[in-house]
C-alpha cells in the first residue's frame, strides 16, 4: 500500500471528519464519555448485569429460596404445629404466632440472613473487578473509550442493585406471603423493612472491603486470602491479645471480655453481630408487638450500623483511590504492591504463631514454667512455615517458598519479644493500682452474692453489670490497698498454678475470687480480678463491705416497685410475691410489700451487714421477688437475712412470713450422713449413710455446723471440715429432716395445696421424695467425735481398708 | 497525529519500552517492527491508553489518551490476544462496540461480516484464531475510530484475508483518514502495507523512517569488475553500507539516489552492472548493520 494520495489533503478531511462525529456525539465541550448520554443509567446497568448474569441469578435465587419460601415454610410448620394442638387454640393464636415465626425469620433475630449478604458481598467485590487480572481483560477493558471513575462506580451500583433488588423484593414478598396467610402486621412490616435496610448496610459494608480487597491483589485466589485477611486480622489481633492477657496476667478480667458484643470492633460483620446480639425482635413472646421493645431493638443495632456505614465510605473511598492508582501490569500479580504483601506477613505470621504458641501451651496442659520451650519452639516453627507459605502464595509459585526467608528470623524475634512482653508482665500490668486522685469511684464484685439479676425490660444481667452500674465506692485509698494486696495474691496463685499440689502453701490458694473495678475520671473504667487473702485485714474489708454504697451495689434496694410495675405491665398473667424463706418453711405475701420490707432492711444492712458478720456468719433465711403462674424470664432478686436483723425479722413476723430462722435441735427429726469415696479399684462410687436420731447427737451436730442453704458470699472454705480429699470425690453429706409436723406444714407451704386437701393426705406415710431437708456442713474445729468415728469406719468399709 | 515523546515504560526491572521518541502522521500506515519483547505491544497499549507511562508521554491529535474517553473514541486496539464475552456472538460484540463508539456503522459491519463469510449468530468461542482477528479487525474498522491499532494483527490471516484486510485500509484510508498502526515481529508481513516503519529494539527505537526514503535512498548493485584495482578505484568514493561477493560478483547496498548510482558505474566502465530492487528485509539489514546490529538474528522469520 503506497501513501502517496494520503499526506496533506487527507489530514485536513480527516480532523473535519473526526471534529464532526464529536460535535454530533456531543462529547466535545464537557469532556464526558458519549456513552454516558448515548446509554444513560439503566442501560449500562443492564449491559454490566448481563455479563454478571450468573451472580445475579444467584442472588436471587437465594433470596427466593431464603425470603419467599422460607417464609412459607415458616408459616407451615407452625400452622402443622397448631393443627397438631387444638383446632380452636390454633385459630385464636395462628395470626400472632405465625408472625412471631416469621419475625425470627426475617426480622431482627433471623442470625442466618445475613449470611447472604456477607457472602453475596465478597462474591460480587472479586467479580466486579476480576477483570483486572488478566491481561486479556485488562487490555479489552482499559482501552474501551470510558473514564476509569465512571467504570468503577457502574460495577460498585450494579453490585449493589444485583445484591438490594432481589432481597428487597424477597422481603416484600415475604411479607405478602405473611398477608396471605393472615399472620400480617404493620409491625412485622416495619421489622422486616428496618432488618433488610441493616442487612443492606452490612452489604456495603463487606462489600467495600471486599472490593479494596480486589482491587489490592491480582488473581481471585488472592483477592479470597485478601478478604480472609481483612475480615480475620482483627479477631486474630483480638484473639491474641486476649488469649495472652489471660494466659499471662494474673489479674486480667477475662469475664469482662466479650469479643463480639462489648468490645468496639472496626470490621463490618462484628458491628452487625453486635447490633444483632444487643438488639431484640419487635415482639415480645405470647404478648405481640411492643413499641418500646420495637425502639430498643432499633437503637440497640444503629450504632453497629452506623459504624458499618463509616466503615463503607472509608473503604469504598479507599477502592476508588487504590482503583485510579491501580496499574494495568498489575494483573496476574498476587498483591500489587510489596509493601503491602510485606505487612501482610509481617502481623499474619506473628499473630498467627503467638496463637500457635498459646494452643500447644495449652493442648498439652503444660504447667507454667515448663511452657517456655515448647511455646519458643512453635513460634519460630509456625513463623517460617508461615513465611514459606506466604511467599509461595505471593509469587504463585511454590519455588519462591524460599525468597526473603531472611525476613522469617526478624518476625520469629518480633514474636518472642511480644510473648516476652507479656510473659514477664513487662508493662506492669498486674501490678497496676491506679492514683487516687485519677479514680471518681471503685466497685468490687463477689460473684458469690448472686448469680443474675433482670432488668426491667426482661434483660439478664451478670451480678458483675449490676454491681458495675449500682455500687459507687468512695473510699478509694482502702480500695487501692485491697488492690494491692489481692492483685499480689492473684500473682502468686498464677505463679505457682500447676506446681504440685502437696508442695502449696495452702496460704496461697485460701482467698475470695473478686473484680475490682476503677471508674476513672477520664471516663475509662479498669477492671482487675483478684484474689484477696482469707488474712486480709478485717478491719479494712469491713470499711469496704460495710458501707452502704456497697450494700446498696450489691442489693437492689431501690426501684424495686417500678421493675416490678414493668413487668407486671409486660406479664399482665403472672403474680408477683414477696417470698420469705428459712428453715422453717417459704411464705409469699403480694409483692407490694416488697418496697415497704425494703425499707426497714435497708437500715438493718447499713447498721449490721459487714465483711465480719459475712465471713462468719450463715443467713438465716432470705427474702426474694418471686412469682407465681408466669412462665416467661426467670426473676431472681433476693436479700439475705442475717441473725442481727432484728427490724427486718420483726417485719416479717408481723405479716406472718417468719416463723423462724434455723431448725432447732428439738424441731429436728433426723440427720442424714452421707460419706462417699471411690472403691478400691478407683472404678466403683460408693456411699455409706447413718440415720442420726439420737437428740444429743442432734443437738451436737447442729451446734457444730452451719447451714449451707443461703450460703454467705464471704465464706471461707477453710473453716468447713474435710474428710478426705475433695478432688477424689471423698465428702461427707449432712442433711437435716424436719419432724412430722412440721414437714406437713413445709409440704403444703410448698405445694400449695389447700387445708382440707392437706388433711386428707396426712392420713398416709410421707415418702422419701416428699420429705424436705437442709444441707449443713461442720465447722472444722467442732468435728463431734461420732462424726468422725463414722466417716473413719465407712472409708475402711468402702475402700476396703 | 500521534505525538510520542521520550516514552518510557519498566515492568519491574524490565524496561519495556526506554526513551522513544516517535511521530505517526496522518495518511499512512505505520508499521512497528520489533522482535519478541522488543517494546511493540507495551508501546501499543499505551497508545490505546492500558498502560500509564513511567515517563514522556504521548498525545494523540495534541491530547493525553490515558483516561480520556473523548480521545479514546478515536483509538481502537486491535490486541493479539482479543477478549470477547462468554457465549459472546459477532452481533454480541457489534452491539457492545456501537453502545461504546457512536460513530459505529452496524450496516457497514453486517455487510463486512457477511463478506468475510463471519456468521453473526455463531458463538465466538467457536472461532478459530484468524477467524476471531478478522473480526476484531472488522469491528475495529466499523468503529469509525481513526487510529486503528493493530498488535500482530496480521499473523493469523492467511493471504486472501491479508489482501481484503489491506483493500478495506486502504478503502477507509481514502475515505475517512484511517491511520492503521500495525505492530509486527515480521517484516515481511508489513512491506506491502506500511509506509512508514519504526524499528524497536529493547525498548528503544532502532529507526523510524518512511520506506520511500529508504528505498529512494538506498541502492543494491551487482556488478563485475575487470580488475581488483578498477573495484578498488570504483568503490573508493561510494558510500556503500554492504558488500558481499561471490567469486567475481560483487553486491553492494549503496546509500544514495539511483541515477548518482547509476552514472558513477557507467563511468567506470565494470564488465557488467545492474541496479536492483531492495526488499524492505535488505534495507534493514542494511540500516541495523550500519549501527552495530545483526537484523538476521533477530528479526527475520
Amino acid at each position: 500500500m503506497t501513501s502517496a494520495n494520503s499526506s496533506l489533503d487527507n489530514s485536513v478531511r480527516t480532523e473535519n471528519l473526526t471534529e464532526e462525529k464529536r460535535v454530533s456525539s456531543g462529547a466535545a465541550g464537557d469532556g464526558k464519555p458519549v456513552f454516558a448520554r448515548r446509554n444513560g443509567f439503566f442501560k449500562e446497568q443492564r449491559a454490566i448485569t448481563s455479563r454478571r448474569l450468573p451472580l445475579a441469578a444467584l442472588s436471587i435465587l437465594m433470596y427466593f429460596l431464603y425470603d419467599i419460601f422460607g417464609t412459607v415454610m415458616a408459616i407451615q410448620r407452625e400452622r402443622a404445629v397448631n393443627d397438631m394442638t387444638s383446632i380452636e387454640l390454633a385459630v385464636e393464636t395462628f395470626p400472632m404466632r405465625g408472625a412471631q415465626i416469621v419475625s425470627s425469620w426475617m426480622g431482627m433475630r433471623g442470625g442466618v440472613g445475613l449470611v447472604i449478604p456477607i457472602v453475596g458481598a465478597i462474591l460480587l467485590g472479586i467479580q466486579g473487578f476480576a477483570y483486572l487480572y488478566r491481561s486479556q481483560t485488562v487490555d479489552f477493558y482499559e482501552s474501551r473509550p470510558e473514564k476509569r471513575s465512571t467504570r468503577f462506580w457502574n460495577i460498585v451500583v450494579n453490585s449493589f442493585l444485583i445484591y438490594a433488588i432481589p432481597s428487597l423484593l424477597g422481603v416484600i414478598c415475604s411479607f405478602v406471603l405473611t398477608l396471605l396467610n393472615g399472620c400480617a402486621f404493620g409491625w412485622l412490616f416495619g421489622e422486616m423493612l428496618i432488618t433488610w435496610c441493616y442487612q443492606t448496610i452490612l452489604f456495603l459494608a463487606v462489600y467495600a472491603m471486599s472490593t479494596l480487597a480486589a482491587l489490592l491483589t491480582g488473581t481471585v485466589v488472592t483477592a479470597f486470602l485478601m478478604n480472609c485477611y481483612f475480615f480475620g486480622i482483627e479477631a486474630l489481633l483480638r484473639l491474641t491479645i486476649y488469649f495472652h492477657r489471660s494466659a499471662y496476667y494474673a489479674t486480667y478480667d477475662d469475664a469482662g471480655e466479650d469479643l463480639v458484643v462489648s468490645r468496639f470492633y472496626s470490621l463490618p460483620p462484628y458491628h452487625y453481630l453486635a447490633g444483632l446480639i444487643r438488639s431484640g425482635a419487635f415482639y415480645v413472646q405470647d404478648s405481640g408487638y411492643d413499641w418500646q421493645t420495637a425502639r430498643e431493638a432499633i437503637q440497640a443495632a444503629f450504632p453497629g450500623a452506623l459504624c458499618n456505614l463509616g466503615i463503607f465510605a472509608a473503604a469504598i473511598a479507599g477502592a476508588y483511590l487504590v482503583h485510579r492508582l491501580r496499574k494495568a501490569e498489575f494483573a496476574g500479580k498476587a498483591v500489587t504492591y510489596r509493601g503491602l504483601a510485606t505487612f501482610i506477613k509481617s502481623t499474619a505470621t506473628i499473630l498467627f504463631s503467638l496463637c500457635a504458641g498459646l494452643f500447644i501451651f495449652w493442648i498439652f496442659d503444660t504447667r507454667r514454667g515448663a511452657e517456655l520451650t515448647g511455646v519458643i519452639l512453635t513460634i519460630i516453627v509456625t513463623v517460617f512455615v508461615g513465611c514459606m507459605i506466604l511467599e509461595a502464595i505471593f509469587g504463585m509459585n511454590i519455588r519462591c517458598a524460599l525468597k526473603r526467608l531472611w525476613q522469617a528470623p526478624i518476625l520469629a524475634a518480633a514474636a518472642l519479644i511480644i510473648l516476652f512482653i507479656y510473659r514477664t508482665d513487662a508493662f506492669g500490668y498486674d501490678r497496676w493500682v491506679p492514683a487516687a486522685e485519677d479514680v471518681q469511684t471503685a466497685f468490687l464484685v463477689n460473684p458469690m452474692y448472686r448469680g443474675e439479676y433482670m432488668d426491667e425490660n426482661g434483660g439478664y444481667h451478670d451480678v458483675r453489670d449490676y454491681v458495675k452500674d449500682n455500687m459507687f465506692l468512695k473510699d478509694i485509698e482502702d480500695m487501692r490497698v485491697l488492690a494491692e494486696i489481692s492483685q499480689a495474691q492473684a500473682v502468686k496463685q498464677q505463679n505457682r498454678s500447676g506446681a504440685d499440689v502437696s508442695d502449696a502453701d495452702p496460704e496461697i490458694w485460701n482467698s475470695w475470687y473478686a473484680t475490682i473495678g476503677w471508674r476513672m475520671k477520664n471516663g475509662r473504667t479498669i477492671t482487675r480480678c483478684v484474689q484477696i487473702p482469707y488474712t486480709i485485714d478485717p478491719a479494712l474489708m469491713d470499711r469496704i463491705v460495710g458501707s452502704e454504697e456497697f450494700a446498696v451495689g450489691v442489693y437492689r434496694l431501690e426501684g424495686v416497685d417500678r421493675l416490678v410495675d414493668s413487668w407486671r405491665a409486660r406479664y399482665p398473667a403472672a403474680a408477683f410475691e414477696l417470698v420469705c424463706e428459712s428453715e422453717h418453711g417459704r411464705r409469699a405475701a403480694d409483692s407490694k410489700l416488697l418496697e415497704e420490707f425494703l425499707a426497714v432492711y435497708r437500715q438493718d444492712v447499713t447498721e449490721h451487714y459487714s465483711f465480719s458478720t459475712a465471713s462468719k456468719q450463715s443467713p438465716v433465711g432470705q427474702v426474694s421477688l418471686g412469682t407465681r403462674n408466669f412462665y416467661g424470664p426467670y426473676t431472681e432478686l433476693s436479700w439475705p437475712l442475717y441473725e442481727g436483723y432484728d427490724r427486718s425479722l420483726a417485719f416479717l413476723a408481723e405479716h406472718e412470713l417468719w416463723k423462724g430462722g434455723f431448725l432447732e435441735p428439738e424441731e429436728v427429726d433426723s440427720v442424714n450422713l452421707t460419706y462417699t469415696c471411690w472403691g478400691a479399684d478407683g472404678n466403683d462410687y460408693r456411699e455409706k449413710r447413718e440415720i442420726v436420731t439420737d437428740p444429743a447427737q442432734i443437738r451436737e451436730l447442729l451446734d457444730a455446723s452451719l447451714s449451707t442453704t443461703y450460703q454467705s458470699a464471704w465464706f471461707r472454705t477453710d473453716i468447713f471440715a474435710s474428710f478426705g480429699d475433695d478432688e477424689y470425690g471423698e465428702y461427707l453429706d449432712i442433711e437435716i429432716y424436719p419432724v412430722r409436723d412440721l414437714q406437713w406444714e413445709l409440704l403444703n407451704l410448698a405445694s400449695g395445696y389447700d387445708e382440707e386437701e392437706s388433711f386428707i393426705m396426712e392420713d398416709r406415710e410421707l415418702k422419701d421424695g416428699e420429705l424436705t431437708c437442709y444441707d449443713r456442713q461442720i465447722l472444722s474445729d467442732k468435728v463431734p467425735a461420732f462424726v468422725r468415728d463414722f466417716v473413719d469406719r465407712s472409708h475402711a468399709e468402702l475402700v476396703g481398708e | 497525529m500521534i505525538e510520542i515523546e521520550h516514552l518510557k515504560k519498566s515492568f519491574g526491572d524490565t524496561k519495556a519500552v526506554n526513551d522513544v521518541t516517535l511521530k505517526i502522521r496522518e495518511g499512512e500506515v505505520f508499521g512497528l517492527v520489533g522482535t519478541n519483547g522488543a517494546g511493540k505491544s507495551t508501546l501499543l497499549r499505551m497508545l490505546t491508553g492500558i498502560l500509564k507511562p513511567d515517563e514522556g508521554q504521548i498525545r494523540i491529535d495534541d491530547r493525553p489518551v490515558y483516561d480520556n474517553p473523548v480521545v479514546k473514541q478515536d483509538v481502537f486496539f486491535i490486541s493479539d490476544d482479543a477478549y470477547f464475552f462468554p457465549n459472546a456472538t459477532p452481533r454480541t460484540m457489534r452491539d457492545y462496540y456501537a453502545s461504546l463508539y457512536p460513530g459505529f456503522d452496524t450496516g457497514r459491519f453486517d455487510k463486512l461480516s457477511e463478506g468475510f463469510h463471519l456468521d453473526p449468530r455463531r458463538r465466538i468461542a467457536e472461532f478459530s484464531k484468524g477467524m476471531k482477528k478478522q473480526l476484531m479487525v472488522l469491528l475495529g474498522v466499523s468503529s469509525d475510530a481513526k487510529y486503528l491499532l493493530c498488535d500482530e494483527t496480521f499473523d493469523g490471516l492467511d493471504p486472501v484475508m491479508r489482501q481484503g484486510v489491506k483493500s478495506i485500509f486502504a478503502q477507509d484510508m481514502t475515505d475517512r483518514g484511517l491511520v492503521p498502526v500495525i505492530a509486527s515481529h515480521n517484516l515481511r508481513e508489513l512491506e506491502d502495507i506500511c509506509d512508514h516503519v519504526g524499528l524497536l529494539h529493547q525498548g528503544g527505537v532502532l529507526l523510524s523512517e518512511d520506506l520511500a526514503d529508504m528505498k529512494l535512498n538506498l541502492q543494491k548493485v551487482q556488478v563485475v569488475f575487470a580488475a581488483e584495482e578498477d573495484r578498488e578505484a570504483a568503490t573508493a568514493d561510494l558510500n556503500i553500507l554492504l558488500s558481499e561477493q561471490r567469486g567475481r560478483l560483487w553486491t553492494y547496498t549503496i546509500r544514495g539516489e539511483r541515477s548518482e548510482v547509476e552514472n558513477h558505474f557507467r563511468n567506470v566502465s565494470p564488465v557488467f552492472f545492474e541496479v536492483l530492487k531492495l526488499s524492505l528485509e535488505e534495507i534493514f539489514i542494511s540500516e541495523t548493520e550500519v549501527v552495530g546490529y545483526d537484523i538476521r538474528k533477530f528479526i527475520l522469520g
